[in-house]
């Protein structure tokens, strides 16, 4: 198992009870999407996957346990694609943004920078290279993002509602880009379409619990979602 | 860009210090060496092509407080001597400090901070400051669209103080929210309390050069 999850449960300060005992395993191979309402804990437990919450219960990434002590090294294991782009990419241009995570795993300056060299060109957004990210369009935001995230060559790939922002050509680009990948993947998401073009297996969230898990056609007909 | 903008962040800053020495020790009344000194600033922001009249504007910005604390020199001590030192004395020292603003980003004066010994945890506050301010007017721009999309009128003086009295708390709130956002991120990618440079400069001739330069000017214009 890749992720083990058992018994998690996440109050905010001001009392919110955002995770309620939530229990989730998944495979190398998977790609899982998550639903629920806005506020129902999708992306709290994502960000507890991360290693950026730390709740009650317990996270397991590749066997071993979330932990202050372990949580740099596991994060290493876990991309995380943030909902809006703009909190992602945080220097002044795309090409060191996108080297930011090798750089601060301890690989070489020049290997960091040919790295997101590759990564930029391999995601078609070479020419941005020099570019500050607050001037990209949003299509470019989330490839680069995206950049970001892959350069530190994660087990898992997370992602927050990928597709706000994108328009439908853009949010066609994404899946495409996503099949590509072989990692795990977990997404996010209110877009059923585009979940069925990522994602074989759903789960769905309410109030902070799984109500629902299980092959995507099968959840979907259980909501009564249409697909096609 | 011009030729200060390639010089090494270090040989700028200890320029800078150099010219802030000599503004700040040059005694009140001597305004021939403030005149001296503000020949220097401006030889160098026509090298840097830093745009005269707009680094003046830009340094003009500081001069509200030390009005206030001159005109209360002043008061006090019945002297004008040391009010116009104070005034003159903040403008230069603003000058300079426009210059090395337009010449080198931020990253580059943290870092060249840090290799001057500075506290490290000096330079991450102040790098998160900057980006926190960042998100700030980032998230401020948008609330402002927000409200003129709904109210239909950005320019009424009266309601846009209004609106902003009642907005500070949402701003820096959901700011704050923002900043934790951009924390996340940087902690998911590996951030553990230091910024690595992805190409960290080298001290060339130029820089060495450069330096002593501008330090010779500053301190040759201080001692007239």
């Amino acid at each position: 198992m890749i992720i083990e999850v058992k018994g998690l449960s996440y109050r905010y300060s001001d009392g919110t009870d955002a995770l309620r005992g939530v229990d989730f395993r998944m495979d190398a191979s998977e790609s899982v999407a998550l639903f629920g309402s806005n506020g129902s804990g999708k992306t709290t437990f994502l960000l507890h996957l991360a290693g950026l919450l730390e709740g009650e219960g317990s996270v397991r990434i590749a066997g071993e346990a979330f932990s202050r002590s372990s949580a740099p090294a596991l994060r290493e294991k876990v991309g995380y694609v943030f909902q809006d782009s703009d909190d992602q990419l945080f220097m002044p241009t795309v090409l060191e943004d996108v080297a930011f995570g090798p750089l601060h795993r301890g690989m070489e300056a020049r290997e960091a920078e040919n790295r997101a060299l590759e990564l930029l060109r391999q995601l078609g957004i070479s020419e941005l290279a020099g570019r500050a990210p607050y001037h990209l369009s949003a299509g470019e935001k989330k490839r680069a993002a995206l950049a970001g995230v892959l350069a530190v060559q994660p087990e898992i790939l997370i992602f927050d509602e990928p597709t706000t922002f994108l328009d439908p050509p853009g949010q066609r680009e994404l899946a495409h880009l996503l099949l590509a990948l072989p990692q795990a993947k977990l997404i996010a998401t209110h877009d059923v379409w585009f979940a069925r073009q990522v994602a074989s297996r759903a789960l769905f969230f309410e109030k902070g619990r799984i109500v629902a898990d299980g092959p995507m056609d099968e959840v979907a007909a259980r909501f009564d979602w249409r697909l096609h | 860009m011009g030729p200060l903008a390639r010089r090494d962040a270090r040989a700028k800053l200890a320029a800078a210090l150099v010219f802030l020495v000599c503004v700040g020790t040059t005694p009140a009344g001597n305004y021939q060496r403030m005149a001296a000194l503000a020949v220097v600033a401006i030889v160098w922001i026509a090298i840097a092509r830093a745009g005269l009249f707009r680094s003046l504007f830009k340094a003009s910005a500081i001069l509200p407080f030390p009005l206030s604390f001159g005109l209360i020199s002043w008061w006090v001590s019945a002297d004008p001597t040391l009010a116009v030192a104070l005034v003159v004395r903040s403008y230069l020292s603003a000058l300079v400090v426009v210059l090395l603003m337009s010449t080198t980003t931020l990253a580059d004066i943290f870092r060249g901070l840090q290799s001057f010994g500075a506290p490290a945890v000096l330079v991450l506050v102040l790098q998160s400051l900057t980006r926190y301010l960042q998100v700030v007017v980032d998230q401020g721009l948008r609330m402002r669209r927000a409200s003129i999309s709904r109210s239909g009128n950005a320019s009424r003086r009266h309601s846009l103080w209004q609106r902003a009295g009642g907005a500070l708390a949402v701003l820096f709130g959901k700011s704050y929210g923002r900043a934790e956002n951009v924390h996340r991120a940087m902690l998911a990618r590996g951030f553990q309390g230091t910024f690595i440079a992805l190409r960290p400069h080298a001290l060339e001739w130029r820089d060495f050069a450069l330096t002593a330069v501008a330090a010779a000017m500053s301190v040759g214009a201080a001692w007239r």
